[in-house]
């Protein structure tokens, strides 16, 4: 069985778009049944498989699934580590999540600002397309969020570096 | 914004807005790994469905 014939022909497809001042929308199409896709983002053992990168050691993975639960999630990736947590607000699996998301080593002016994270699956023929639409109280936060890659630094470092060895 | 009869011409400043498309390009890299990883997990977790 080529159980991989039809692995990665999305690969790079996910699409970063600025709906607003303070807002940072991801849209991405995948071929798999939102339920599938829900169970992924909300069950810590498939969480941990792909959330981080393939060099990241899971050190917390803390999901309460209810409304008003928190989540929670530490991983050391080349010895930094690097946390996030936040609040369920509004669960509807398979097609709608929200829930606040803090960054733990925020710098100030921003250490404890919450972005809210809204997740929609939408499946037709069996593709789901998820988009998660990031909102903030600020387009200060938001932009340092987009500066940053807070969700990597280490993985922007890599593609700065790539960026870098690419020039002529 | 020069406005000249039923046309309107707006001069785009390139150079300007080039690091603004970068710093998106960046964060986008960040998100198309992560979004990838999730692809193959879906992938996999489908096939061993299919195997039982």
């Amino acid at each position: 069985v080529n159980s991989n014939q039809t692995l990665g022909n999305r690969h790079g497809s996910a699409v970063i778009t600025l709906p607003s001042d303070t807002e940072i929308l991801i849209t991405r199409v995948f071929d798999a049944p939102a339920d599938l896709v829900f169970q992924a983002l909300t069950t810590p053992d498939l969480v941990q498989r792909w959330w981080g990168f393939e060099t990241s050691e899971w050190l917390v993975c803390d999901i309460d699934l209810r409304v008003g639960g928190q989540w929670r999630f530490v991983l050391r990736d080349h010895g930094m580590e690097v946390g996030f947590h936040g609040e369920y607000q509004e669960i509807a699996g398979p097609h709608r999540l929200v829930s606040t998301e803090i960054y733990e080593g925020a710098p100030d002016p921003y250490p404890n600002d919450p972005a809210l994270n809204t997740t929609t699956l939408a499946e037709t023929g069996g593709l789901t397309t998820m988009t998660l639409l990031v909102q903030v109280e600020s387009q200060d936060l938001r932009d340092a969020i987009l500066a940053s890659g807070m969700e990597s630094g280490l993985q922007v470092s890599y593609d700065r570096l790539e960026d870098l060895v690419r020039q002529p | 914004v020069r406005a000249d009869g039923r046309r309107r011409w707006y001069r785009v400043n390139g150079p300007a807005l080039k690091p603004v498309h970068d710093w998106v390009r960046t964060f986008e890299r960040t998100w198309n790994t992560r979004l990838d990883r999730l692809d193959d997990l879906l992938a996999e977790l489908q096939n061993q469905e299919k195997a039982t």
